[in-house]
């Protein structure tokens, strides 16, 4: 893996934005074409082989908390549990989730998985592609993103209730909306009648317990980009579990094990010292250098670095009341002050493409960037 | 690694890609300010157009971002192409937002973390 540096194309702010791209820049770019990240086919074939074999792993994990019953390591509520468990023993279908990677030109060792409302598909399936396309159209791309998405809403689409699949997530985010409207595009490609309707317009028909939308059509399978931790604990979360039509909830609620990361120290407790694993337990342990993370956070907060006695960097946030894990920490690759996340794609059950994340500090957070990649 | 050339879009392109701001049109398609070699092509993005590559779903033109089928304000029509949005894309103020007024329908008992983009 070598960074390169690189002229932006002249034009690439209107480049993107007309591929429906608006949520590049903010103060700061998150898109950032000045440098692309060059990988060999043998790597390439390592990261797609880490991710198949990572997610096995992690389907044998969410089989053992549920037989073990470790529900309280993840803070489920014990009301919800039989809606996890009926999600999970009924193989209520995943469309995707990323796996995030440190890779140090030697080792690939996973540090989470975001299974439940990973971001950057877009950008990753559709926009670095594009950027290739003008960069140089004759070298290829770890990507069939795209691809991938329309066959597994094919693949669902027999799973489906009858009627519509509808698409939910909140307003205010331009970025959200955008993950949201490019997963819809795939399944009306896919030949799936969808319906968008914001996560606070879901209506509950206290009548016939059901869900409904703005239009008072039932909801009957429903993808959401809205975390379940946040979902179960408002008002209508408990009526996920009453709903008469127990619609179909896409990302299904057994990935509420593989988001937290409490997943992490059950993955190593389960296949202790494996070589894409980092030592990672429920206290320090025998851990001199570590991450200490919250069971349940977002972009990087209340993330504390620790070597030896010193803590090296620490984030802020509101999360952590559930309590923290605690992962080896190891050395990331440093370009001139620019740390690199790999992020690779399952969609379905296949690795499907990387998108990589640039920090200029170790802990990736929502101020890092998008580099694209090819493969030379 | 990757199978296909050509990628459709139905809903994105055809419909953020109606929110660009057309403010960094140089008035040259170059892509590149120095020409990297000779296999340095232009926007690609100049000659794609949803509709014409993706003629069979040219149904689902319905569909086409507008959730609501207004994301604009009905007042101020033009006001979402003139105001840039950074990454957390706030527009809530564009959105038509009308309630339901219906004795059995309640609503908003989702998306008390509304305030916050998933991102992840």
């Amino acid at each position: 893996m070598k960074r390169i540096s690189i002229t932006p194309r002249r034009n690439w702010q209107q480049a993107v934005e007309k591929i429906g791209f608006g949520f590049h820049s903010t103060n700061i770019p998150y898109w950032d074409e000045s440098a692309y990240y060059r990988f060999s086919m043998d790597e390439i074939i390592m990261i797609e082989d880490a991710t198949h074999e990572l997610w096995e792993m992690c389907l044998n994990a969410v089989q053992f908390v549920i037989d073990e019953k470790q529900y309280d390591k993840f803070f489920i509520p014990e009301w919800f549990i039989p809606q996890l468990e009926k999600s999970w023993n009924e193989d209520h279908a995943s469309i995707y989730g990323r796996f995030d990677f440190g890779y140090d030109g030697t080792q690939l060792k996973m540090f989470e998985f975001n299974a439940d409302t990973p971001t950057s598909l877009f950008e990753a399936g559709i926009i670095q592609w594009y950027w290739l396309q003008d960069f140089d159209k004759d070298k290829d791309q770890f990507n069939s993103i795209h691809e991938k998405l329309i066959d597994s809403w094919i693949y669902l689409k027999e799973f489906l209730y009858k009627g519509k699949l509808h698409f939910t997530c909140i307003k205010k985010s331009l970025e959200d909306l955008t993950t949201t409207e490019y997963l819809r595009d795939c399944a009306i490609q896919a030949g799936i009648e969808t319906k968008l309707v914001f996560i606070d317009d879901i209506g509950w028909n206290s009548k016939e317990d059901i869900f409904v939308d703005r239009d008072l059509e039932e909801i009957k399978n429903i993808f959401k980009l809205y975390p379940y931790e946040w979902l179960i604990h408002e008002n209508f979360g408990k009526n996920i579990v009453t709903d008469k039509n127990h619609a179909l909830w896409i990302e299904p609620s057994w990935k509420m094990i593989l988001s937290n990361k409490a997943i992490l120290p059950i993955l190593w407790y389960l296949y202790p010292n494996h070589p894409y694993l980092l030592k990672s337990y429920f206290d320090v342990g025998d851990l001199v250098n570590y991450a200490k993370k919250p069971l349940l956070s977002r972009e990087g907060a209340n993330v504390e670095l620790i070597k030896g006695n010193q803590s090296i960097e620490k984030t802020n946030g509101e999360y952590g009341e559930e309590g923290y894990v605690y992962q080896e920490l190891i050395d990331l690759p440093n370009f001139e002050n620019n740390y690199p996340i790999i992020g690779s794609w399952i969609i379905g059950q296949t690795s499907a493409g990387i998108g990589i994340r640039e920090s200029n500090t170790l802990i990736t957070n929502n101020t890092s960037r998008f580099i694209p990649h090819l493969i030379d | 690694m990757k199978k296909s050339k050509i990628i459709c879009l139905v809903l994105i392109t055809a419909a953020l890609a109606s929110c660009n701001r057309a403010i960094y049109d140089s008035g040259d398609n170059d892509v590149y300010n120095e020409k990297r070699s000779n296999t340095c092509v232009r926007d690609s993005t100049l000659y794609y157009n949803p509709l014409n590559s993706c003629n069979i779903y040219a149904n689902n033109w319905n569909y086409a971002f507008r959730p609501y089928y207004g994301y604009y304000s009905s007042r101020h029509p033009n006001i979402f192409f003139h105001r840039g949005y950074n990454r957390p894309g706030y527009y809530i103020n564009h959105i038509n937002n009308g309630g339901h007024h219906h004795p059995f329908i309640l609503t908003g008992g989702f998306g008390h973390h509304s305030s916050h983009s998933i991102s992840s």
